[in-house]
């Protein structure tokens, strides 16, 4: 998928004529080039893409209503009788024809069924009879295309109902139906817009992965260098403070998922430090948060410090401020960070965190769940570097292992992931979905391996990719992919070496790497500038010979696992 | 011009405002009392008309607490009728609303 031009079809049983305008008038990335199916033509349609009569899709959404496409349903709306079984047995095949669809697209959206609020059913009973009732056979409907689709790499479920409950009485207008048989008012096609660009940024690995925060009147009520920290407003029985109390379970949450916390205060640290060890009510603690910078510094400056400290870029940063000047110092001063408008009632804390999207995610890992520790670990890796007598022997000291691993299933969701969310070193930011990776993977003469890095301070976890291809004598680095959790610790290295070796075993005698400048992957390029690679005149491809020795660093143990190893996922 | 007819001036550009978000750029309406809505002139497609006049009428409801069935009138959607400008449509709700326009 092109990162910044991405096609979408529309299949849809009601008129979507604005929300396709709609969607390519949203000036955010990506930029959507819509397309719509024939109007109400959803089964032939999504045959079609099915068959491959239809030309192949890059993202296509498919957008019912329940009772034009489950005729059940539509005589159980018109109060006849119809079993539950026999609903969801249509819903089953519904299901199927959507789930063979998404063979022809690289990913589909599929918004649940809703039905306009004005309509009760059976109104007490309308969740009680399960035989009967529109609202308890919509919730099982619904549920059935969740699980049917939970294990579908490629189609992803999106809450419609949510949309609606947004937009409120409005959202569905009897006349625009009659007039356009249009299903939905335009606000709740804008709340669809800025979920599916949500989900293809999530795709593209544009996720933001860093929420740094200001302390005083943000994480807590007051200045703390006034009052000190038995001083501040925070929890006990007081609106604002329990407001707080809940911004930072709203934090915390957010971690829990994978997202790095740190700290950006204007402060005396041991003051801002004794608050967060000390308050009884204080959710987040120092070890909550991945890293900080609190001194009374301008905050831009310090924000890159950080930035950089952590590994990550400013383009997966947040920033959250109640003060309005240090917004709009960040704002101006380094625009990649993405800085939201805050509210100044901390009431609403919650609710603007909770609406920020640009933390959706397209998978959830384990190593997501774990980086905060990894970070951890990695604060403590430094402060051994600090003791130690040069980056050489604080290197000797990790007792660093590499597992280099094939594509398996345990591995490959992970895979795909690290792929795409990858930036910095990335040598080509390929984007792909799981299945076309998978394709890729299994085409003639590729290669392809994973790395698992740990060292004594912990596990960091499949953290690296590598996949060739081989051409005649040549064979060329198509992913080279390391975390930044693991950078410059010779895990590179070690990438490269066994391309070197890989090539040997092949009987190919040069290796390519060409890096594919963005925005984002310059220190990819300097690896590459000193690797021992010879570079190429007028470009950024690199060459090696193979018959010359490539040895991985003498400080990281590594072991192979075959495709028949077994292998934690 | 008295509160009312300013109040539906408004709402017409309010509504004019949600429809142009999703209009390209080259074809959006212009805020400009003579702007062609529709007939040989105008741009906007059947469901955009469509889409115009509910935001008229959604915001006649909420503003000025009155209820007119636009949608329901025919003579409304002719290519010679209300609609032909912005003018002419603020016009003809000022005199549904029996508002003095003067």
């Amino acid at each position: 998928m092109d990162r910044q031009n991405v096609s979408v079809y529309l299949v849809a049983d009601f008129t979507v004529g604005s929300f396709a305008a709609l969607l390519e008038q949203d000036i955010t990335a990506p930029h959507l080039t819509v397309t719509e199916a024939p109007y109400n033509q959803v089964e032939p349609a999504l045959l079609a893409l099915a068959d491959g009569t239809s030309s192949a899709k890059e993202v296509v959404f498919v957008w019912t209503r329940p009772e034009a496409v489950i005729g059940s349903f539509a005589k159980l709306l018109r109060g006849e009788a119809v079993s539950i079984a026999r609903i969801l047995e249509e819903v089953k095949v519904f299901c199927e024809t959507v789930a063979r669809a998404a063979a022809g697209c690289e990913c589909l959206f599929i918004p649940l069924w809703t039905v306009p609020a004005h309509l009760r059913g059976l109104g007490l009973l309308d969740l009680k009879l399960q035989e009967q009732g529109i609202g308890a056979a919509l919730m099982q409907m619904n549920g059935l295309v969740l699980e049917r689709f939970s294990t579908e790499h490629n189609i992803y479920p999106l809450n419609a109902a949510r949309w609606i409950q947004q937009v409120g009485e409005r959202s569905f207008n009897p006349k625009q139906w009659y007039l356009g048989k249009v299903r939905f008012a335009n606000e709740v096609f804008k709340e669809a817009v800025l979920d599916l660009k949500a989900g293809l940024s999530a795709l593209n690995g544009d996720a933001r992965k860093l929420l740094i925060v200001d302390l005083d009147n943000t994480l807590w009520g007051g200045i703390v260098g006034d009052t000190g920290w038995a001083g501040i407003t925070l929890g006990g029985h007081d609106a604002v403070g329990e407001a707080f109390v809940d911004f930072q379970r709203g934090l915390k949450a957010l971690k829990q998922r994978g997202i790095l916390l740190g700290i950006l205060s204007k402060n005396d640290e041991s003051v801002a430090m004794e608050a967060l060890t000390r308050h009884p009510e204080m959710v987040l603690r120092p070890d909550d948060f991945a890293g900080w910078r609190i001194s009374w510094s301008d905050k831009a400056e310090k924000m890159v410090e950080l930035v950089m400290e952590l590994n990550l870029g400013l383009q997966s940063t947040v920033f959250i401020d109640d003060s309005a000047f240090e917004r709009g110092r960040i704002r101006e001063s380094l625009p990649e960070v993405l800085v939201p408008d805050w509210p100044s009632n901390p009431m609403l804390f919650v609710k603007a965190l909770e609406g920020l999207r640009c933390f959706d995610a397209a998978t959830l890992t384990d190593e997501d769940r774990n980086r905060h520790a990894t970070y951890l670990e990695e604060r403590r890796r430094d402060g051994s570097m600090r003791q130690a007598m040069s980056p050489e022997a604080w290197l000797e000291t990790l007792e660093m292992r590499i597992q280099v691993e094939p594509l398996q299933p345990g591995n490959l969701a992970r895979v795909v992931q690290l792929l795409n969310k990858t930036n910095q070193m990335n040598l080509r930011t390929r984007r792909m979905t799981v299945d076309s990776f998978q394709e890729w993977c299994g085409g003639e003469n590729r290669f392809f391996r994973a790395f698992r890095v740990s060292d004594r301070f912990g596990d960091s976890g499949l953290t690296a990719l590598l996949s060739l291809e081989r051409s005649g004598a040549q064979a060329e680095i198509i992913d080279f992919v390391v975390s930044c959790r693991v950078l410059k610790r010779g895990v590179e290295e070690v990438l490269v070496s066994r391309a070197v070796e890989q090539c040997r075993r092949m009987g190919v005698g040069r290796l390519v790497a060409t890096c594919l400048l963005t925005e984002k992957n310059g220190p990819c390029l300097t690896f590459w500038e000193s690797s021992g690679f010879k570079r190429q005149e007028a470009g950024h491809s690199f060459t090696f010979d193979t018959h010359q020795p490539y040895d991985p660093p003498a400080h990281i143990e590594i072991t192979e696992l075959t495709a028949g190893d077994s292998q934690e996922s | 011009m008295n509160s009312t007819s300013q109040a539906i001036r408004t709402i017409v550009y309010s509504a004019i405002t949600a429809l142009n978000e999703e209009l390209p750029k080259g074809e959006r309406v212009e805020f400009k009392g003579d702007c062609r809505l529709i007939g040989p002139r105008g741009n906007l497609s059947s469901l955009q008309v469509v889409n115009l006049v509910i935001h008229v009428e959604e915001g006649i409801a909420e503003h000025i607490g009155a209820e007119l069935e636009l949608t329901v009138n025919e003579e409304l959607f002719n290519q010679d009728g209300p609609l032909q400008t912005v003018d002419t449509l603020i016009a003809y709700l000022s005199k549904a609303l029996a508002v003095d326009n003067g």
